[in-house]
C-alpha cells in the first residue's frame, strides 16, 4: 500500500510543508517531518506529469494518488479534461463519474482513491503562486508594496515576463523582501511568512486529507 | 533471438506476455514476481523443451524424484491444477508441455514443439546433463559453477576471447589465469609468482564468471539470476559495460533479473553511453498488475531515461 502526490512546478513541497504546519497525520506508511515529504514526487511541465501518472498507474500498490496542476490561462476545466485523457489511455476503466468542484475532485474506484485539485482553487485561472498569495495576511505590507512595484514594473519598457507570470514574480519578490531573504517557498512557510492556518487554506487541506484518507 | 513471450500456466504464472524483447533485457519485480521463472522459461524454450533442462529444473527447485512421472506436475501453475483435475497444459510461445496420458496408476507428460513433434517427458538423470541452449548463472555463485563454465573454455580459442575481456574490464596486465578446484590464480605481466584472484580488486570473481558466460554463450542465449548480490555500483557498471560490449560482438540474447535500483541505475548509465547500446536495451518490470493478472511493464532506452529522470522508483 503506497500514496503518491504528484504536484506541477519546482515548488511541490511546499504543500507538504502546509500540512506539516497544520500539524497533520502524514498518509500511512510515511512518518512525520521529512517523510512527510518522501510521497511528494514533482513533476515540471504536463509531459513529465503525464509521465509521473502513467507510471503511478502502472504500479499496483499505489492505493491513493493525490494530484496537483496549474490552472494556467487554459482554466481548470481544460486542465482537467487533459489528465481524464491521460487516464482513458491508462486506466480507461477509471469511471469519472464525479464532478470537478471548488472541493478539488476526489473519487475511488476498486483499488484506487483518486484526488485532482487544480491550482488554485478549481474555479479561476491562475497557479500554485495565487494560492500561496491568499495564506498571506490581510493587509501586510510588504506584499501590498511587493505588488505595486511589480505594477510599476510591468508599465516599464525593460519589463520581461509577460502578464501570466506577474503572479509568480510578485511572490518571488515578496520572499526577497522578508526578514531572510530568498527563502524557497516551502521553508517560507516554516518561518510564517504565509499563514498556514489561513482558512483560505481550509479547502485544500480537506481535499488533502480526503485523498489520503487521514483522519484528523 | 527470442522476439516475444507469451507463457501460459507456467509455474507462478497463469498468463504473462511480454510483446517485444530486445537483445539486452533487465527484468526486475517484487520477490515472488516470477523473475526466476521467467528465465526458467527461456531455458525451456531454447532448448526446444529438451527432458534434462525440465528435470534440471525441478531439481534446482527440490521437486524432482528419479522415476515419479508426478514431478512434472510442479511445471504448471497452482491454480489450474487446482481447479483442472483432468489434463494439464501449459505453453511457452510455440512450446507446449501437457498431459499425455492419465489413469489410476499413471499420469504422464509430453512435450510438443512448434513443429507438432512430441517427445515424452521422462525422470531420469539427464537433469545432471542438461542440453541447454541458454548459459544459466544463478545467484548462488560456488566454484561448481565456475568449473562448469571453465571446463568448455580451456584450451580451447575461447580461452583467449575471456583474457582479452578480463584485460580490457579488469586488468591489462593479466597474462594468464588458472581455475582449480577451490581457488582461481592469476599472473601479471612483471609478477614473478601467482597472484590469488581477489588481488585484482572488489568483484573480480563475479566479472570471471560474466566473462567465462559470455565466451560460452556465443551465438546463443545468456540467463543471470539476481546480477546485482554484493556488488558496488561501480562494479556493476563494469559488468554492464562488458554485457553490453560481447552481447553485440558474440551475437548473445541476453535477460538478466535484479531487484537493485543500483543495477538498474548503471544499467541505464551504460545503455544511454552509445548509440547501439541504447537500442539494443529493455528494462521490463514485472508484476501483478491492477486488474490482478500478471503484468510485464516494458521501457525501452528512452523511455527508461524519461522514468527514472522523474525520480521515481522504477524496480
Amino acid at each position: 500500500m503506497a500514496q503518491l502526490f504528484i504536484v506541477e512546478g519546482k515548488d511541490a513541497f511546499v504543500l507538504a510543508q502546509i500540512c506539516i504546519e497544520r500539524k497533520m497525520n502524514p498518509p500511512k506508511g510515511y512518518g512525520h517531518k521529512s517523510k512527510f515529504k518522501d510521497f511528494v514526487l514533482k513533476a515540471e511541465g504536463i509531459s513529465k506529469i503525464e509521465l509521473a501518472i502513467q507510471e503511478a498507474l502502472r504500479k499496483p500498490e499505489i492505493t491513493n494518488l493525490g494530484i496537483v496542476v496549474d490552472a494556467n490561462s487554459n482554466g481548470p476545466k481544460a486542465r482537467f479534461e487533459r489528465l481524464k485523457q491521460i487516464f482513458e489511455k491508462e486506466l480507461p476503466e477509471f469511471p469519472f463519474s464525479k464532478e470537478l468542484s471548488s472541493e478539488g475532485f476526489y473519487q475511488k474506484h476498486k483499488n484506487l482513491q483518486l484526488g485532482i485539485w487544480i491550482m488554485p482553487d478549481n474555479i479561476r485561472e491562475g497557479y500554485l503562486e495565487h494560492f500561496i498569495s491568499s495564506l498571506i495576511p490581510e493587509k501586510n505590507a510588504i506584499w501590498d508594496f511587493a505588488k505595486t512595484t511589480i505594477n510599476e514594473l510591468t508599465q516599464k519598457p525593460f519589463c520581461d515576463f509577460s502578464e501570466s507570470k506577474e503572479q509568480k514574480a510578485c511572490i518571488h519578490t515578496y520572499l526577497a523582501w522578508q526578514k531572510s531573504p530568498g527563502l524557497p517557498m516551502g521553508t517560507a512557510i516554516k518561518a510564517n511568512y504565509f499563514d498556514s492556518n489561513s482558512p483560505n487554506a481550509d479547502k485544500f487541506i480537506s481535499w488533502f486529507q480526503r485523498t489520503f484518507e487521514l483522519e484528523g | 533471438m527470442i522476439e516475444k513471450l507469451d507463457i501460459s500456466q507456467f509455474l507462478s504464472f497463469h498468463h504473462l506476455v511480454i510483446p517485444k524483447l530486445n537483445r539486452i533485457n533487465l527484468i526486475s519485480g517484487r520477490n515472488n514476481s516470477g523473475k526466476t521463472a521467467l528465465l526458467e522459461a527461456i531455458r525451456i524454450l531454447s532448448s526446444e523443451g529438451e527432458n534434462g533442462v525440465i528435470n534440471n529444473i525441478l531439481k534446482n527447485r527440490g521437486l524432482f524424484y528419479n522415476n515419479l512421472y508426478d514431478i512434472y506436475e510442479g511445471l504448471f501453475n497452482r491454480k489450474m491444477i487446482s481447479n483442472n483435475s483432468e489434463n494439464f497444459h501449459l505453453s511457452i510461445n510455440d512450446l507446449v508441455i501437457r498431459t499425455k496420458e492419465r489413469n489410476t496408476f499413471n499420469h504422464t507428460f509430453e512435450v510438443v514443439n512448434a513443429y507438432g513433434v512430441k517427445k515424452d517427458l521422462r525422470p531420469d538423470n539427464s537433469g545432471d546433463f542438461p542440453r541447454d541452449q541458454a548459459v544459466f548463472i544463478p545467484f548462488q555463485i560456488n566454484f561448481q559453477v565456475l568449473n562448469q563454465l571453465w571446463e568448455p573454455v580451456v584450451l580451447t580459442p575461447k580461452e583467449d576471447d575471456v583474457l582479452d575481456i578480463l584485460r580490457e574490464s579488469i586488468e591489462p596486465m593479466l597474462m594468464r589465469f588458472d581455475i582449480s578446484e577451490k581457488s582461481v590464480r592469476v599472473r601479471l605481466k612483471g609478477e614473478e609468482s601467482p597472484l590469488p584472484l581477489q588481488t585484482l580488486g572488489d568483484g573480480v570473481q563475479r566479472m570471471l564468471m560474466v566473462a567465462l558466460s559470455l565466451a560460452n554463450a556465443q551465438g546463443r542465449y545468456l540467463l543471470i539470476d539476481e546480477i546485482e548480490l554484493g556488488l558496488h555500483y561501480s562494479v556493476l557498471e563494469k559488468l554492464w559495460k562488458m554485457i553490453f560490449t560481447y552481447a553485440l560482438k558474440w551475437d548473445i540474447q541476453i535477460f538478466v533479473t535484479t531487484h537493485s535500483q543500483d543495477a538498474i541505475l548503471s544499467f541505464h548509465q551504460v545503455a544511454s553511453s552509445n548509440d547501439t547500446f541504447h537500442q539494443s536495451a529493455e528494462f521490463i518490470r514485472l508484476q501483478i498488475g491492477r486488474n490482478g493478472e500478471n503484468e510485464a511493464i516494458v521501457y525501452d532506452g528512452n523511455r527508461l531515461e524519461e522514468t527514472l529522470d522523474l525520480e521515481l522508483e522504477i524496480r
